[in-house]
């Protein structure tokens, strides 16, 4: 069966666009024109885009859509400064280091069969999914460490600003990654065609 | 736990994980394996057996408010707050009150459950040892074949299915009416070899003493049922094709059994709702997604430590509910002294009785609760603060270590001077409202004890120096001069906090910040020499110039040998200066200051005094024995 490469580009566009909504953030007084929520509203179309590719995609989808009402309550103006609930601030963090590192392993085995032969994108996006689950475990770790190693507070405040920076920075790699391999997509010879990968 | 009130501070704080974690658990049901299904529970055990409310931090939720809240509504006493030494129940103290009678009651059902569970163990165990033994060929060629330890095997006349029994001197317990299939043997021997029995030894202590949280019990129903499901996962890896599919079949031919769970034993059969989740994990054996170790780990993690570790509360609730405002405040704990005296400068500011609560000793507490709605905890010193301006950052002067706390001046300004007192309008005159107040830890918050009453005091403002507010004092004599040495700090907010759009904000507020470091405060060390004549009269006319050098008090260890300390910091050298005499004896040679502070004060202060050009005359300065940096 062949699938169409218009889709898997769209659907890689926006998946690259979301992760970018996601990660930056400009705000104009204090609401944010980048929301969080537009980013996992762009994650659901790539995921509706590219699920006939993979399957597991599509596992992610419910997970997404409670990220994206969660972050939308945050962004409302009226809302914003008051949703604070340690509760659902918790466990919309342990969703989201699953559905980061289950999206980008999966996007890995897209381009393992995507790419051409001689590039490495499944691997550099291994890496680097990898490397943002631990930046991401370690920078809420110390976000909820910091009251109680008070007496080092000022490192640890530039050690949580170099993890951040870092963070962004492996997230701007990831959306790097994406567009790389959307452009792979587009540049293949117009003759090859894309196959569905084997049902498991 | 040693009162109803801790326990159920120790059993919500345990709700509240054991919610998230179900809430967790059911959105990754079908994306994480029964490793980490299982496993997750082990935060849940990890907040049951951590004390709740450490510092006066909560959990997901603020436990420790409405637990302080009900209890203070119940007891009518505000000078207690609830602790957790240890997370397990503790003799009951007293069983007069009817808290106490019910923590009796909780307690008594607690160690039933528990002797009961330690009675049926020890049943069985006497049973087994009546039991005929099993020729272990059958035992010993699954053990063999799976590379897993083996145990004796005993069989049981009318037992529906085999299990495994023990920790130390593990049984295995096969029904002798029929066969056991070599996949249940396979089973049981997974459970020997990882000793899941340990683990559903701690599920039944832990559920012995929260035996009467209903969502608990839930959770260790659910934690023993993923433990089985972790177990079948162990099975099926070993297994291949029809085997995992026989495997299946077996289980579903359980789903009618009666289940009977005894402490330290496991079972393949745990019920009939247990074994129909556990197909469901089999069904999706294959559908895990691959190579999710590392996020396994993530996810449990990013749960662990902030359910461990929990939240401080930040500022009082402002709530029209007594009980529940005064909760608030007496559980949001001040963590450093500079915070507990900032929200004790903040409540004289305001006047508000919780602010007060939030840093006033345990046995103050029935005291300020007693007020009426309205009426100021400050009471006749209250009177002071009409003039004084809200914005206008308090003051802390002579800030020191005393004891196991602090003690210290806090000074406010008035805007204009009180009824009946005269200023001249300049900032070095203007009048302060001055109180010496002590700062010590108490159970685990800091608290601030006033040690005299607001007073006010009148200014006499110098460079850095407040010659209106007493000062740490050092002095000694040399021929006709005594030299006077004071030393102060000072430490007040920043004047300038956030950047925004709108340029610098204030960053004076009115909102206590029990966490503030005394080191994020502006601080300056001030110091002040003077010179006082004690010769004769008719010789004072003689001295015309005096020159004193000493090291700044900080760094009172330094050498003095030179009078010109020429390479030194300007503040360290008081060069030779003309004495200009007027109707005083007293000569304000210079003042200092920096911005450090010494770790200790010194037992003396080494300096060289010059008179008129003369050779230095090497000195020591002494503490002054009268009076003290707090008396004014």
């Amino acid at each position: 069966m062949n699938t169409d490469r218009a889709s898997i580009r769209t659907g890689l566009t926006y998946a690259a666009w979301g992760y970018l909504f996601l990660h930056v953030n400009v705000n104009i007084g204090s609401i944010s024109i980048l929301p969080d929520f537009v980013g996992d509203l762009m994650l659901i179309c790539a995921i509706n885009y590219l699920s006939a590719m993979r399957r597991d995609l599509a596992l992610l989808k419910p997970l997404l859509t409670l990220m994206a009402v969660w972050h939308g309550i945050q962004w409302l103006p009226v809302l914003g400064d008051h949703v604070n609930i340690p509760f659902l601030d918790i466990l919309f963090y342990a969703v989201a280091i699953y559905f980061h590192f289950q999206f980008f392993t999966d996007m890995a085995a897209l381009a393992a069969d995507l790419q051409p032969p001689e590039a490495h994108l499944d691997r550099t996006m291994l890496h680097f999914r990898t490397l943002y689950a631990l930046l991401y475990t370690a920078w809420h770790l110390l976000q909820y460490g910091n009251p109680i190693l008070m007496r080092y507070r000022e490192v640890l405040a530039w050690v949580m600003i170099g993890g951040t920076i870092l963070w962004v920075l492996v997230a701007i790699a990831l959306m790097v990654s994406l567009f790389s391999l959307r452009n792979a997509v587009c540049d293949a010879p117009a003759e090859q065609t894309l196959e569905l990968p084997p049902k498991e | 736990m040693g009162d109803i009130w801790s326990f159920l501070l120790q059993t919500l704080t345990a709700t509240g994980a054991a919610a998230l974690l179900l809430i967790l658990k059911a959105l990754l049901r079908d994306k994480l394996s029964p490793r980490w299904q299982f496993a997750v529970w082990g935060v849940l055990a990890a907040v049951l057996l951590f004390p709740a409310g450490q510092g006066g931090r909560y959990v997901l939720f603020p436990w420790p408010t409405l637990v302080e809240a009900l209890r203070s509504a119940c007891t009518g006493s505000f000078d207690t707050l609830t602790r957790i030494s240890v997370p397990v129940p503790l003799l009951p103290a007293s069983t007069e009150t009817i808290p106490g009678f019910l923590y009796l009651l909780y307690w008594c059902v607690g160690v039933i459950l528990f002797v009961q569970g330690i009675v049926d163990y020890a049943r069985l165990r006497m049973a087994l040892g009546h039991a005929n033994p099993v020729p272990g060929d059958q035992v010993q060629a699954v053990a063999d074949r799976y590379h897993l330890p083996a145990c004796p095997a005993v069989e049981i006349p009318g037992l529906s299915t085999a299990f495994v029994c023990g920790i130390v001197r593990p049984v295995l317990v096969l029904p002798a009416s029929r066969p056991t299939d070599d996949k249940v043997i396979l089973h049981e021997l997974l459970h020997l070899k990882y000793k899941d029995a340990v683990w559903g030894m701690l599920i039944s202590v832990l559920r012995c003493i929260h035996w009467c949280n209903p969502l608990l019990w839930y959770c260790a129903a659910r934690a023993r049922n993923d433990l089985e499901s972790l177990c079948d996962q162990r099975v099926l890896e070993r297994l291949e094709g029809e085997d995992r599919r026989e495997y299946g079949r077996i289980l579903l031919n359980m789903a009618d059994e009666k289940y009977g769970c005894v402490p330290g034993t496991s079972s393949i059969a745990n019920g009939g709702k247990n074994i129909g989740r556990r197909i469901e994990a089999i069904a999706r054996f294959r559908l895990y997604p691959q190579g999710m170790g590392l996020v396994s780990w993530c996810v449990a993690i990013i749960l662990l430590v902030p359910l461990l570790t929990g939240l401080k509360p930040q500022t009082v609730w402002e709530t029209q509910e007594p009980h529940l405002q005064f909760a608030s405040a007496r559980t949001t704990y001040c963590s450093t002294a500079a915070g507990a005296i900032d929200t004790y400068a903040k409540s004289i500011l305001t006047g508000k009785t919780n602010y007060r609560a939030m840093c006033a000793p345990l046995s103050e507490m029935n005291a300020l609760a007693g007020l009426e709605a309205g009426e100021s905890w400050l009471g006749e010193d209250g009177r002071w603060l009409e003039n004084v301006n809200f914005y206008e950052p308090y003051q802390i002067w002579n800030y020191a270590r005393s004891g196991d706390g602090y003690e210290c001046l806090v000074a406010f300004i008035p805007a204009k001077p009180p009824a009946g007192y005269e200023w001249d309008g300049t900032t070095s005159g203007r009048w302060l409202l001055v109180q010496h107040v002590q700062a010590y830890s108490e159970q685990g918050r800091w608290v601030v004890q006033p040690m005299g009453a607001l007073e006010l005091v009148h200014g006499d403002q110098r460079d850095g120096v407040n010659l209106g507010l007493p000062a740490w004092q050092y002095t000694g004599d040399c021929g006709d001069f005594r030299v006077n040495y004071y030393y102060q700090n000072k430490a007040v907010t920043p004047r300038t906090g956030n950047a925004s759009l709108f340029g610098m904000q204030p960053a004076f507020s009115t909102v206590p910040e029990p966490d503030l470091l005394y080191d994020s405060l502006d601080q300056h060390t001030v110091t002040l020499v003077e010179a006082e004549y004690i010769g004769t009269p008719e010789d004072q006319a003689k001295y015309e110039t005096i020159g004193i050098a000493m090291p700044p008090i900080w760094d009172a260890d330094e050498d003095c040998e030179d009078l010109n300390w020429t390479t030194r910091e300007a503040y360290l050298n008081w060069n030779t200066r003309e004495v200009y005499w007027d109707e005083s004896p007293i000569f304000l040679y210079g003042e200092g200051g920096g911005m450090w502070e010494p770790d200790e004060l010194p037992d003396h202060l080494e300096a060289n005094f010059c008179i008129n050009g003369g050779d230095p005359i090497p000195m020591e300065l002494l503490p002054t024995e009268e009076g003290s940096q707090y008396e004014y």
